[in-house]
Formats: C-alpha cells, structure tokens, sequence
C-alpha cells in the first residue's frame, strides 16, 4: 500500500484509541512510515539506505519488519521515550502497528507471526485482496480519510459517549452530561417534550438548576419559575430529547450552615452571595409554626415543601432561592442544618 | 569400466548445496544399473539432511514415505538418493505413476528381471509381472522408487502392501496421498519449505540461467510469493522473465486473519456490558450500537466467497 495510506490509517486508530491531540497524530503518522524501511525503493529505506540494502538482501519483502515481533522490538527499544511521555510512546507503537497492518489486506500478505514464515492476510479469497498499483486502494484511503475525519470531531466535540447523546438526546444520556460538567459550565437544556398536566408540547431552553436523579434534571425557565424534567412521573415536563449546551464557566462556592433554633433572618444575612444563583437544600425543624402555610403548586416544582406537625413542622428545602426563604421563613425559630451552593459566571 | 569422474562438494553446514556431477569418459561401461545414471547431472540439492536419513532408512532395509506439497523438491529428492544408491552400487528401480502394465515393464526392465511368460515367447501379463518381479525381489537386494506416488493405480498399491509386508525396502513420494493402504503403513517423512536463504538463491540462479538482471530489491518483492517452495521460487522467474502480471500467489504458507479481526471487533460489544456494570444508559446503547454493527461486519464477511481451490480468478 502507498505510504500516504498506512499514514491515514495511523492517524485514525491514534485518534481513535488515544485522542486527538496533533503530536500523537504526527507522531503516529512518522511511526508508521517505519515499516517499510525492508525496500530501498520507499522512502524510509532511501533514508536508511545500508538498513534497507541489508534486509532486501537476505529478506523477502513485508517478513521481518513488518511482523509481531518488530512491533515488539520497536516497543522494547524506544521504552525509554515511554519513561518521557508514554502518549508519545504509545502513538509510536500503535503507528508501527497501522503502517504494517494495513498490508495485511495486499493480495501477498505480510508474515505476521516471524519467525513462522506463514503470510497473514484479510480476506482469504485473494481476489478481495488489494494488489500494488491497485485503484481500489483509493476507495480505501477515502474512507480511512473519512473515519480520521469523524474520530477527530467525535473526540472534539467531548467524546464518543457525550456526542452519542448530543445527537440523540436521550434524556439520561443529558443528565450524564449535566452531572459531568454542571460544577463547571453553565449549562441550558433545549427540551423537546410536553407538560405534564396539560399536555401542550413544549420545545424551549431552559437553565439547568441541578440534575435530580438518573433520569430527572431540576430547570429553571427565564422568569424564574422551577421545574422538574425528565422521564419519572413527578415530572411537570416529560421530556423526550433533552440536549445540553454549553454556556460561560462559572465558579460554584458550598457552604453550610447550622442552625440551633435561631432565626433564618438572621443567620442567612451572613452568608451573602452576589450572585442570583444562590440555592438552598436541607431540611429544617421549625418550632411554633403552626400559622405557617406553604403554597404549592401543580404546574411548577415546589422548591419548599412543609410537612405540618402537632409541636414541630418540618420543612424540606430544593434547590430554593434566597428571596423565596426569606419570604417565607423569615420569622420562625429553626433547627437543623442547611447547605448554600452559589454559582458565579465568569 | 567407464570412468565416472565425480565432483562433490560438501560444505560444514547441512543446508549447504551439494553439486554432483557425473561423467562417463570413455570405455563400456558393464554394470547394468549405473548405465541410466552415467550422463545424470543432478540439480543443486538443498534437502541434505533428509537426503542421508532417506538413504540410511533404505540401506536398513525399511521403508519411507516422504510427503510435500507439489513442487517442495520431492522429485530432485528421489533422483539424488537414486543416484546415490546405484553409485553405492545397489539394484533399483525408479518409476513415474503410469498404467499398471507399463509400471511394471518399467520396474521389470530397471531390476533386468525378466519374467517367465516373455522368457517363453509369450505376452507378459500385469499379473505375470507382478508375481515375477516379486519373486525376484525376494531373492536379490533391490530398491523400488516411486515418485507421484498419489498418482499410482490401487492396483500397484495393493501390489505394494504385499511386497512391504514381505519385507522389500520402498521409497514413495507423494503429494497428498490419501490416508489409506499403503501410505498409511509406511513411515512418513514430511517435508517442511525451503528457508528464505535458500528460496534467494534458487530465484538468483534461475535468473542467471535466464540472463535476466534483477536487483535485491526486484528478488525481494517476488520472494513474496513463494511461499518457501522451490519450484515456485523458479516460476516467478520465469513470470518476470516473460513479463506476465501479477498473479495471485500459489503457495500454501497462508494465515487467515479474518477471524482474528472479527474477534477484534467483537471485543468492543464489552461496552455493552460495561454500561450495565457502571449503571450508564448511554454507554449501553451504545454498546448495544456497536454489537449491532460488529453483527453486520461479521454477515458480510461470512458472505464473501471463498477462495477457490482453482487457479485463476
């Protein structure tokens, strides 16, 4: 095969098995030219004349250097690159590898295994076989080219697991997202699905407050209002494809707080944010809060649910905002403790 | 006597040639059995090793069966032993596969065993033959060589069991003989492909031979599709010599890496597994992707045609 082919081939298993970074695929590309040094009329034999004349001299072409045991060797001897940067080392194995593999769908073959003399070769049937000079080998290199193509953008964009779920947008498969990189981006879900209740469809953006569970993310729309999204039946919107885009990074900042019956107006005070993601979860033991109704609602997700008791009320906080807490719960004597994440855009 | 000049040149290692040329000058030459072998010029002989052991297998009275596929040598094998042996001065016969009758007035004139019915005037019969050159065989030292041996009519194998049960040293050489009669019961000798040294050195004469300047390189890219076998390293030769295209390789030394690749790829349907073990849906559809297209690579593999045991497209 042409050494243009076996550099295409080693580009696209570099980036496939070890990523995308433009020294590997160089490097890579390089290794896999080295093979070939068994011919004096390629062009790594013409760089290592005297090797190449020794080796046609005594070796058919494509036996030793192209075999197991020349990887090996060359995985051996430059082990001390690995001691540097084993990516390097690697991508110089695995493009040695490529720059003999690729030969081995030539109508001779390569002898993979030497020292056995046996020729190994993909298919059996020669006539599916690539032999020299051979136009399908074009075909080849097209979709070498086109895999080297996909493999790169596919490992750009994230991943083969975050594309994957980019492009289908498989609820969980967004929450998976949104957990990996909610402490780092701001992130906005484009929702594609329909209100529970009403059943009317929805297809908007919305901020993703939180991911609540494997299949549910907590989102908030542009007026504030909170909501729960996913596939679970508490959901207010059942989404069917969420896809998750990537806004500014932000810096995110926990704190805890203890209360021993004080007043959540003067505790929370201390613990100022300046910025308007500020949300609180925990669960708080209000004393002589009998008086105390909490609204609730059907078409949003309730962020402050109370469970009222004979002395004691207990009331359970998601992901709730300063101002509603305020509002709220300014006046009653609390217990219990309570955790603050703020998000802060960059 | 005849004068047999004799040229022999044995080098320290065994897979070194040796070159044996005979010549008769002048004089009449009376031994019966070296008159076919007087003017025997033998090709360079690169089986030394089994050479010696056939011969010493033969001179202690046991038989051989020596297999290789076609064009390993076999041949250039049994005329070197058969030289050696009418040298030593040994009764023997040497006989290409033909029709029965012919087999035997062959074997029966290289034994010079006359059978009784020509003594009498009389047509030999196959059976005549036969029971007259076994009978002769029972009384005098002889060696019977057979070459093609695969080839010989089950007649003469038949034949062969009785004469082997009775003791006559035999040396058969087949290609792929079939598992049965006489080729199961003689001790087998195979023989393995010739080294790449050696391959270089046969392509290197033939191209001497043809007056055709080819570079290490040129020999090097040819050598490919040798395989190993000696007849093979000549023909490509001559291919190049009269300009012929690339044809597909003819040699057995083949590993088929199919299934190897497809058990390479179908090591990437773990991802499946590790979508469940890890709790991770999209890893599990993806791997569930992924099993799906290793099936489709591996029906279309298993579609293509295979490869023909004919030669040519």
């Amino acid at each position: 095969m042409r050494s243009i082919t076996h550099a295409i081939c080693a580009v696209a298993a570099t980036s496939i098995f070890l990523g995308s970074d433009p020294a590997l695929l160089v490097t890579g590309a390089l290794a896999s030219q080295l093979p070939d040094v068994d011919s004096s009329k390629s062009i790594p034999g013409q760089i290592f004349l005297p090797l190449s004349r020794w080796i046609e001299k005594r070796y058919p072409y494509r036996t030793i250097t192209h075999s197991f045991l020349a990887t090996g060797a060359i995985a051996f001897l430059l082990s001390p690159i690995a001691l540097l940067n084993v990516e390097v080392w690697k991508a110089t194995v695995l493009g040695y590898f490529c720059g003999w593999f690729a030969d081995v769908f030539t109508k001779s073959g390569v002898a993979a295994f030497y020292p056995l003399a046996a020729r190994l070769v993909i298919p059996q049937n020669p006539n599916l076989r690539l032999s020299t000079d051979s136009k399908s080998e074009y075909f080849v290199m097209a979709v070498l080219v086109l895999v080297a193509i996909a493999s790169i953008s596919i490992n750009s964009s994230g991943g083969i697991v975050r594309s994957f779920n980019q492009t289908l947008g498989i609820p969980s498969g967004a929450v998976e997202i949104a957990s990996a990189e909610g402490s780092q981006y701001l992130l906005f879900a484009s929702i594609n699905g329909r209100a529970a209740i009403t059943q009317q469809p929805i297809q908007d953006d919305f901020e993703i407050i939180r991911p609540l569970t494997q299949n549910d993310l907590l989102v908030k729309d542009r007026e504030g209002k909170v909501y729960k999204v996913g596939t679970s039946e508490e959901c207010q919107i059942i989404a069917n494809r969420i896809t998750i885009k990537r806004d500014r990074p932000i810096r995110s900042r926990v704190q805890e707080i203890q209360l021993d019956d004080q007043q959540i107006s003067e505790v929370l005070p201390k613990f100022p944010s300046d910025s308007n993601r500020t949300y609180i979860n925990g669960t708080l033991t209000l004393t002589d809060a009998e008086d105390l109704v909490i609204p609730t609602h059907s078409d949003r997700f309730d962020t402050i649910t109370g469970q009222p008791g004979e002395k004691t009320t207990i009331v359970r906080l998601e992901s709730a905002g300063t101002a509603e807490v305020t509002k709220l719960l300014t006046d009653y004597y609390a217990t219990g403790s309570l955790i603050i994440r703020s998000q802060e855009v960059l | 006597m005849g004068i047999i000049e004799r040229l022999q040149r044995r080098l320290t290692r065994d897979e070194e040639p040796i070159y044996i040329h005979s010549e008769e000058a002048g004089g009449e030459d009376t031994s019966p059995t070296l008159a076919s072998y007087s003017s025997f010029v033998s090709p360079t002989l690169y089986r030394v090793e089994q050479k010696e052991r056939i011969v010493a297998v033969l001179l202690a009275n046991s038989s051989l069966l020596v297999v290789g596929e076609p064009g390993c040598g076999k041949t250039t094998l049994g005329d070197v032993v058969a030289f050696e042996l009418a040298e030593d001065g040994f009764l023997l016969a040497k006989v290409n596969p033909t029709t029965p009758k012919q087999l035997l007035l062959s074997i029966a004139k290289q034994l010079d065993a006359q059978p009784t019915e020509a003594l009498e005037g009389k047509a030999p019969t196959v059976a005549g033959l036969m029971q007259g050159i076994a009978e002769f065989l029972s009384e005098n030292i002889a060696f019977l060589i057979f070459d093609d041996a695969h080839r010989l009519p089950s007649q003469i194998r038949y034949w062969l069991e009785g004469l082997h049960s009775s003791g006559q040293p035999m040396l058969l050489l087949a290609s792929h003989p079939s598992g049965d009669d006489i080729f199961f019961k003689l001790p087998r000798m195979e023989l393995e492909p010739l080294t790449n040294r050696q391959i270089r050195e046969i392509m290197h004469s033939s191209a001497v031979e043809l007056g055709l300047e080819l570079s290490d390189a040129e020999l090097a890219f040819l050598q490919q599709r040798c395989g190993g076998n000696p007849m093979l390293a000549k023909r490509v030769i001559r291919e190049e010599y009269l300009g012929l295209d690339e044809s597909s390789p003819d040699h057995t030394q083949w590993i088929d890496g199919t299934p190897f690749l497809i058990a390479g790829l179908t090591i990437f349907t773990i991802v499946r597994f590790l979508g469940l073990g890890l709790n991770s849906p999209s890893l599990y559809l993806l791997g569930g992707v992924l099993t799906v297209l290793v099936g489709i690579v591996q029906i279309l593999l298993f579609s293509i045609p295979k490869k023909s045991a004919r030669l040519g497209r």
